[in-house]
């Protein structure tokens, strides 16, 4: 089977009907990572924690019933394992000497259609979600990296999370306008 | 239009709490509908400068087991235990070889020792009682 095809075959099927664990890595990998690294703020951490949630995936790929979709199961799995790092006392240690140290991430592609002016403040609205997100409770940065990093949708993120859909919609209001404070919105 | 959504309810849409009076307002109002296009704006550019992050190779090391745990654990205890055996059926035909070289050392200092005992005179007196026979005769 082609890459493309297996990929759609994953996206578009229940885990029970695919075997190719293989694929599942390839495809997922940068999402969960991208997650990671937005939630961890360290590159190094995040692709241990990446590691992680392909491991303990693997050791549950053959009893997992694809209830909810494969890149779901990924995210619940990924999602417990950044609340367990946040709560590891080394890593917060680690966190605070990096304060202020975004780790190469944030780095905004400049878009040639916007002018000068707004390329400056488009860029400065983006940095000031990155420091909002870093500030922001564990459970609203999940749900709001989940929702704008990684696009998912509000019944996705309710099964990744194990939140209810008004619950996730209550912490990403409130992630929201903690961002939207930063950016200098919030009158 | 006088007043204009707050930065609360404009929170709440995006979050997906889209009432009918904000749906309204923002089809009538380009004000607001640019600020939530803004809005969206930046979180999109924020989603693209995660994007330009580069992501490691996925690692199957820690993924893949290249072997079952149970392979390897028995691997380890059959050469545990093969070790001493090897270790004592090595030495056990050195120990064979020694004891046959000490045996023909033994035979011939004790030949030589019988062949003393069975001399009727002392080695430097045989050629004297060889010359005695001789004159005898």
């Amino acid at each position: 089977m082609e890459p493309a095809a297996t990929a759609t075959a994953i996206m578009g099927s229940s885990a029970a009907e695919t075997t190719d664990f293989d694929a599942v890595v390839q495809l997922y990998w940068p999402r969960v990572f991208r997650f990671a690294l937005a939630s961890l703020r360290d590159r190094d951490a995040a692709e241990v924690l990446t590691q992680d949630c392909f491991l303990h995936a693997y050791k549950a790929w053959e009893g997992f019933r694809g209830e909810a979709s494969v890149h779901t199961w990924l995210m619940r799995i990924a999602v417990n394992l950044v609340r367990d790092a946040s709560r590891n006392r080394r890593l917060q240690f680690w966190k605070r000497l990096r304060t202020g140290d975004s780790e190469g991430i944030g780095v905004y592609a400049r878009d040639g259609r916007l002018s000068p002016e707004a390329e400056t403040l488009l860029r400065e609205q983006i940095a000031g979600i990155w420091k909002a997100t870093a500030s922001l409770p564990e459970r609203q940065k999940s749900v709001f990296l989940l929702r704008f990093a990684d696009e998912m949708t509000l019944l996705e993120i309710a099964a990744a999370t194990g939140l209810s859909e008004n619950a996730v919609k209550v912490h990403l209001y409130r992630a929201l306008r903690s961002v939207r404070a930063h950016m200098g919105r919030s009158e | 239009m006088t007043s204009h959504l707050s930065s609360d309810q404009i929170c709440r849409w995006l979050a997906g709490e889209r009432g009918y009076e904000e749906q309204r307002h923002l089809r009538a109002c380009p004000e607001c509908r640019t600020d939530v296009e803004q809005f969206q704006n930046a979180l999109a550019g924020f989603r693209n400068s995660l994007e330009q992050s580069p992501v490691p190779a996925a690692s199957y090391s820690r993924t893949r087991q290249s072997l079952p745990r149970w392979i390897l654990a028995t691997a380890a205890l059959a050469i545990m235990l093969a070790a001493p055996v090897y270790w004592n059926a090595h030495h056990q035909g050195e120990a064979k070889q020694s004891m046959t070289e000490q045996t023909e050392t033994d035979d011939l200092l004790l030949e030589r020792v019988n062949a003393g005992l069975s001399r009727t005179v002392p080695s430097s007196m045989e050629p004297l009682m060889q010359l005695m026979s001789k004159e005898e005769k």
